[in-house]
């Protein structure tokens, strides 16, 4: 059921959503639609270079899981107006990611509502996290 | 020109870059967002958007494999990249057949000690306009440089 605004509480923790393990077909899969083709997120010798064990995802991976949470989270409801996240751990291939939400300010007089957005790894390590604005229609 | 703040104010030219139905499909498949509101045309007439939107950061699209203020950046190592942070500023929605004018900044570079030394942080700016030369996105990247690894 998507949020509506009259719903809306400051404080509110919204309901997760738990996205299937990053898996590297969907690294490459990525980094076709996203045109970014830095080899450290598809080829383990470059990764290796640079000092990591492996390949790792995509910051902006994360960061479209938490666009499709907020989507989610509204269905056509609402407009997304920003999101703004800072990428704190990287996530590799088999982590499993689950998004989190919560609402922390509401204003009546243009129908927005800011969201504390936040993608967290399986042993509970945030991520990316930042914020999300919304405007409903 | 070495990975400093002589790089502030540095810009790429305009290009044009056209939101296509197909990119938007392979780009919510790979990220695995079902919404219908990117690629069931009928259901997104049946909403208020009246029509197909792009997800929000499909905006990365914009900006990745185009023309960059740091591509031409002498030793410039795509290895000691990292992404530190990525905003996005929606002034109207991005929708199949749209096309758009470009151009990225180089807004501002900081260092900063980090646990593998010496780190510059590049901020660099894009914003996307439409026919009508009004905005649809301002995406602004914030670029770790590793400058010790």
């Amino acid at each position: 059921m998507a949020l509506t605004f009259e719903h809306l509480r400051e404080g509110m923790e919204l309901e997760p959503l738990v996205k299937p393990p990053v898996d590297r077909v969907q690294l490459v899969k990525y980094a076709g639609a996203s045109g970014d083709f830095n080899p450290l997120h598809t080829v383990d010798d470059f990764a290796r270079q640079a000092g990591l064990d492996g390949v790792i995802a995509h910051g902006m991976l994360s960061m479209g899981f938490l666009g499709q949470y907020v989507r989610h989270l509204v269905d056509a409801g609402a407009d997304i107006k920003r999101m703004q996240v800072r990428f704190s751990r990287m996530v590799k291939p088999g982590d499993v990611l689950t998004c989190k939400g919560k609402v922390i300010a509401v204003r009546q007089n243009d129908r927005t509502a800011e969201l504390e957005i936040a993608a967290v790894n399986q042993r509970g390590e945030v991520v990316t996290a930042g914020k999300a604005e919304v405007r409903f229609f | 020109m070495p990975v400093d703040r002589s790089l502030v104010g540095k810009k790429t030219p305009v290009y044009t870059f056209e939101v296509e139905k197909g990119h938007i499909r392979r780009f919510v498949e790979a990220v695995g967002d079902p919404s219908p509101l990117y690629v069931d045309e009928e259901f997104a007439k049946a909403t208020p958007f009246r029509g197909l939107i792009a997800p929000p950061t499909f905006a990365t699209a914009l900006t990745m494999n185009m023309p960059s203020p740091l591509s031409d950046v002498p030793d410039f190592e795509l290895r000691r990249v990292l992404h530190g942070e990525q905003e996005y500023v929606y002034h109207r929605p991005m929708r199949p057949g749209d096309k758009y004018w470009i151009q990225q900044e180089i807004t501002d570079v900081y260092d900063r000690q980090g646990k593998s030394g010496r780190m510059t942080f590049i901020v660099v700016e894009a914003v996307a306009r439409d026919i009508n030369d009004l905005p649809v996105v301002t995406c602004r990247s914030t670029i770790v440089y590793r400058q010790d690894i």
